[in-house]
């Protein structure tokens, strides 16, 4: 497996374990009790219920506990491995709409976090950045359905064309349109919402390094590019390799909601297919089993991506 | 010049787009049924507006109660929250500390797998915590997502800065409030809110772990007042009976309600924002 | 976790009872089907359901029929009949209800003076938990999963596993309720045998259904628009039909006729003389899929959208089809039969019904949901039974006005013959009630005009109605696969209607159906139907 487990370098190389141990234990007791709390956050709320995932291998049935279930192999992992070309459709889906977000749904807030920090008023900024995160709290159904009523074949744009004799746009049930259509809303509700993330790298940027780039007459672009990307250039990094972890997950609900609009050939994705084909009919076993494989995929790509990020020289997820 | 121009055009065009269906949001929240009839679902600009659905909706006072819940849970969630995960992201900023690696993949996998619904609630259950409000609030205490974000901001804070503290003969703890803690302001509040935004929109644990609906939080009572058009459909039509969602009006107001207070939060959080004056500030 | 659930074990341990008995017997049944620990059963076998005894304590204006067309009222009976002269659940202490809710939730019990004087007059509390619909089946799982179940709990009918469930861990109801024993209860007499199909599994009754009226989905139409346009609502032709369909569309001025394919499917399909999701021909059970008038009427509905009929954004399902009935955006839709009132009253337009050409009615599905019982001494589930009694009184009783308006002068007070909410009414009364027991549905009490045309509607079509033949028989492939199987067919039914693929894809989905499904649910219900014969 990829996972980096070497002991990680310690700054006073331990002579040996037991002793080496022991100083440890000494210097770093106060920082273990401080991740105390969150740790046992972290085990009774997800560490323990996780043991409930068992039923990915068992027949689970609620009137039943999940002791009592009979075991049934992988059973339950057959709807990923059976070769269903309607799996196999969902699976390329997902992948497909994946690479076209972090292609370019990723880059967005990065952009509109940097040109809102090149921004020379500072109420200006304030005021758009207040209004551009707010989409994000609008749930899925109503951006579904303002996009339907403003964007719809019978919406607000093709009732106007429609009524002066123009042409009508067909935007939304077009199924050639889907994956620009999803991308578009998940930009529209969500990338101002991302910029937070980065607008708090970016206040860390050394208004030191600035003012002495400035000293040495460098353009604003070049500013953008020797002092505050790669300031910044290590939480990005760090997104990018968690959201690599994710690449199985593609918005749900969004899709789900607008399935029926273009049918499932271009809209059919792996968590809409487990949807229809446990979830909706409980059957927790093969909904259990579809989130471990989905996790061990995750897990893959997110220790590959971060050697990965090693070897480029950065720090990635954990630094060495 | 051209480019400041082009600026300008580009955050003003973002927005545009985002605020004309906010526009149509309010407008249909304070629209009066025949328009928002005859415009098939929602308008642009309220003819007579009036603030009946907001009347209807806040009568009877269940709706302000579980606004206050929500402000609770919001409130405590988030500060407990904050607490957890700055404890442990900074015990993990430290590579090389005992149990560094273990701890860091113990936060680490909760990312990739995630439990059940039943055995959480049978975990609930089992700690007693069922119709209790902390089963709202401490699950959510530690994102392992936070966590790590956090950690990613510790780590950047100049080594010298922390051992020039350390040959001072301070201690862990005076490090994390001294230096740690107001050099990370603007990740402290990413996390605080992202931790608000998380208690104040969750429902469905609610409506799993909490029967008395005295106790529920906004969100779910506010989802009673809305039905899924999708579940109208002619099946379902044929078991239901007939029953006539809320006005759409009503909804939208809905929409308002349960936006208006945590948009709220965020522009109090920008001064943390202000850029590159903190490092200098501790250094000065 | 196990200890806390030491009670299941328990349930799972009484060998010598009735259900698990029958469960076995399912067992057998089961074995042509392999894979599934527990298959068919049929729910017929040996059980006798509730006599059908109508209710004599009130006169309706039009009095219900056999066959099950609604009764009809035309005003609120004067002097409602007070039925029961002791409190039902006297002596029962607390009980504790699951059930789901449709309306914006009530103030909790302690502010809420009409959930108080309710418990009063059943001499109980009553503890409801409530869930909003579209959430309730996450939290009965849940609930079932922890094994500690309420004392009365609304089952829903996409609940998986439900034979097993009710079987394993409800009261068996049949020595309270079999046969002329329903008396005890007058008022769960009162609700027609079509109803009780779904309560009846292994041999037992294990629940009491939410009853609903047979006649199920009525196409609604704008009668307005129809006169205005000079068009005719009589059809004796698909010919007929589709004229008027055309004569109501207008796209130039964003009208069309419909706006839901599925019921417009549906409803050409009763022309077709397809079947109500199952035929029995000689012991052999045909799916309404296989018939070649159900493709045809896919077809059909493919062309009508090809030709503009149809609403433009139809196919994503997310319209607000009542709102745009009401504008006049489209003219014609399918709906339950509880729309008429709704629709006519919110929109203030003249609703009527499409009568199918060819003299056919697609039934409706008969009960809501069901209500099932903790397991109990069977006392408590007696009492308990008579609360639901008491839940189902008919309008004409003061439990009834009660129940549905709250107390006179208090929550609700007369206006032009009908009861008006008074603001505390409006806030207090919208406990979930009606989904712990209800009374079946009448028509009214409304205008004459109204009833009367109501009622027409529905002389014209329940004679004609074509039952489900599945209804009373259950199958743990139906329940359990029903997501797969439901999204094969909607996917193909849209991908035709809109454009997407051939009609020749049809014949790709019905295989596919049966292949994940069908076929086992065929076999599932031909054996249950053997064995109840």
């Amino acid at each position: 497996m990829a996972l980096d487990l070497r002991p990680p370098p310690v700054r006073t190389a331990p002579p040996t374990a037991p002793r080496a141990r022991t100083s440890r234990w000494r210097r770093d007791r106060f920082l273990l009790l401080l991740s105390l709390p969150g740790l046992l956050v972290i085990v009774l709320f997800h560490y323990v219920p996780m043991l409930g995932n068992v039923i990915a291998f068992k027949d689970y049935r609620p009137y039943l506990t999940i002791w009592e279930a009979p075991w049934v192999g992988l059973e339950n992992f057959r709807v990923l491995f059976d070769g269903d070309p309607a799996f196999l459709n969902a699976l390329t889906n997902t992948l497909v709409i994946s690479l076209v977000q972090i292609v370019f749904v990723f880059p967005v807030p990065i952009a509109l976090a940097l040109l809102l920090n090149s921004l020379a008023g500072e109420r200006v900024k304030r005021v758009v950045q207040s209004v551009l995160y707010l989409p994000h709290f609008m749930s899925w159904v109503v951006v579904v359905a303002i996009f339907q009523h403003m964007l719809g074949n019978a919406g607000l744009l093709n009732n106007f064309l429609r009524s002066h004799d123009l042409a009508t746009v067909p935007l939304l049930g077009n199924p050639d349109l889907f994956l620009a259509l999803i991308t578009s809303q998940v930009i529209w509700k969500d990338a101002g919402w991302g910029t937070i993330i980065f607008l708090a790298a970016l206040s860390r940027v050394d208004a030191q390094l600035y003012e002495a780039s400035a000293i040495d007459g460098a353009s604003k672009t070049r500013q953008l590019w020797h002092v505050t990307l790669p300031s910044i250039r290590g939480v990005i990094v760090l997104m990018l390799i968690l959201k690599l972890g994710d690449v199985l997950t593609v918005g749900f609900e969004q899709i789900i909601l607008q399935q029926k609009m273009v049918g499932t050939e271009v809209s059919e994705v792996l968590d809409t297919y487990v949807y229809s084909h446990g979830v909706v009919d409980g059957n927790w076993g093969v909904a259990a089993a579809v989130g471990l494989v989905k996790g061990l995929v995750g897990m893959v790509l997110v220790f590959g991506a971060n050697k990965v990020a090693h070897l480029l020289g950065e720090k990635g997820l954990y630094s060495k | 010049m051209i480019v400041r121009s082009l600026k300008g055009v580009v955050l003003a065009a973002c927005c545009a787009v985002v605020i004309l269906p906010f526009l149509a949001v309010i407008s249909t929240s304070l629209a009066d049924q025949q328009q928002v009839t005859a415009a098939g679902g929602y308008v642009l600009w309220p003819s007579r507006p009036n603030l009946d659905a907001y009347r209807a909706i806040l009568a009877g006072g269940v709706v302000t109660r579980a606004l206050l819940v929500s402000v609770g849970i919001t409130v405590v969630g988030t500060l407990l929250s904050l607490v957890c995960i700055t404890l442990l992201a900074y015990s993990l900023s430290r590579p090389g500390s005992l149990l560094h690696r273990p701890i860091l993949l113990t936060v680490l996998f909760t990312l990739l797998f995630a439990p059940g619904m039943i055995p959480m609630y049978l975990t609930i259950k089992q700690l007693g915590l069922l119709d209790s409000y902390w089963s709202l609030i401490l699950p959510g205490l530690a994102s392992g997502f936070q966590i790590i974000i956090m950690r990613a901001f510790f780590q950047e804070i100049p080594r010298e800065l922390i051992d020039a503290a350390r040959i001072d003969g301070a201690g862990e703890l005076r490090v994390l409030l001294r230096i740690v803690l107001p050099l990370s302001r603007a990740v402290i509040a990413v996390v605080g809110l992202f931790n608000a935004v998380a208690y104040w929109n969750a429902f469905f644990n609610a409506m799993l772990y909490i029967n008395d609906t005295e106790k529920w939080p906004l969100q779910l009572v506010l989802r009673t007042y809305v039905v899924d058009n999708s579940s109208l459909g002619v099946d379902a039509a044929d078991l239901a009976g007939g029953f006539m969602p809320p006005a759409q009006s009503m909804q939208m107001a809905i929409l308002v309600l349960s936006l208006v207070p945590i948009a709220l939060v965020y522009p109090f959080l920008q001064k943390h924002f202000a850029k590159g004056i903190l490092i200098g500030a501790v250094k000065g | 976790m196990t200890d806390a659930r030491f009670s299941r074990r328990r349930f799972l341990t009484i060998g010598g009872s009735a259900a698990l008995l029958a469960a076995a017997g399912g067992l057998t049944a089961a074995c042509g089907g392999g894979g599934s620990a527990t298959g068919a059963r049929s729910a017929t076998a040996k059980v006798t359901y509730p006599s059908y005894i109508p209710t004599t304590l009130v006169k309706p204006d039009l009095p219900a029929t056999p066959d099950g067309v609604l009764a009809g009222f035309y005003r609120f009976p004067d002097n409602p009949v007070t039925a029961f002269d002791t409190k039902p659940g006297e002596g029962l202490g607390e009980i504790s209800v699951l059930t789901n809710m449709f309306n914006p939730v009530p103030p909790g019990v302690n502010s809420n003076a009409y959930w108080q004087q309710l418990n009063d007059r059943l001499g109980a509390t009553l503890d409801i938990t409530m869930v909003p619909e579209a959430d309730y089946l996450a939290k009965l799982s849940t609930v079932i999963a922890s094994g500690d179940l309420p004392d009365i709990m609304l089952l829903s009918a996409r609940l998986a596993n439900r034979a097993d469930i009710l079987t394993r861990l409800c009261a068996d109801l049949s020595g309270l309720l079999s046969g002329d024993a329903v008396k005890a209860y007058p008022f769960l007499a009162n609700i027609p045998t079509d109803s009780w199909a779904t309560t009846g599994y292994g041999g037992g009754i294990y629940a009491i259904p939410i009853p609903r009226a047979i006649v199920g989905t009525i196409m609604f139409s704008r009668d307005d628009l129809i006169e205005e346009r000079g068009l005719s609502k009589e059809l004796s032709s698909y010919d007929d039909f589709l004229a008027l369909a055309k004569g109501l569309t207008d796209a130039s001025k964003n009208r069309w006729a419909f706006g839901n394919p599925k019921g417009v499917i549906a409803f050409v399909g009763s022309m077709l003389d397809v079947p109500n999701k199952w035929r029995v021909e000689g012991g052999k059970f045909v799916s309404e899929l296989e018939v070649e008038g159900r493709k045809e009427a896919v077809a059909r509905v493919a062309e009508m959208v090809k030709a503009g009929l149809f609403h433009p954004d139809s196919a994503g399902g997310k319209l607000n089809l009542r709102d745009l009935f009401g504008n006049g955006t489209i003219a014609l839709t399918p709906d339950g039969y509880a729309a008429w009132d709704i629709l006519a009253d919110t929109y203030r337009v003249d609703v009527g019904g499409l009568v199918a050409p060819g003299g056919k009615h697609r039934g409706g599905t008969p009960a809501f949901a069901i209500t099932a019982f903790k397991k109990a001494d069977e006392d408590r589930v007696r009492r308990l039974l008579k609360v639901c009694d008491w839940l189902a009184a008919p309008l004409g009783t003061s439990e009834y006005m009660f129940r549905k308006f709250g107390a006179e002068g208090v929550h609700y007070t007369w206006k032009d013959g009908r009861p008006e909410p008074t603001a505390l009414g409006k806030a207090e009364v919208k406990l979930p009630l009606e989904y712990i027991a209800d009374a079946p549905h009448v028509l009214g009490p409304r205008a004459k005009e109204r009833v009367d045309a109501q009622r027409a509607f529905q002389e014209r079509v329940v004679p004609t109605v074509v039952r489900d033949p599945s209804a009373a028989l259950y199958s743990d492939t139906a329940v359990n696969k029903n997501g797969v199987l439901t999204k094969i067919i909607d996917t193909a039914e849209l991908d035709i209607v809109s454009g997407r693929k051939p009609i020749s894809a049809w014949d790709t989905a019905v295989a596919e159906w049966r292949r994940q499904g069908g076929d086992q649910i065929r076999r599932d219900y031909e054996t249950a139907l053997a064995k109840g014969n």
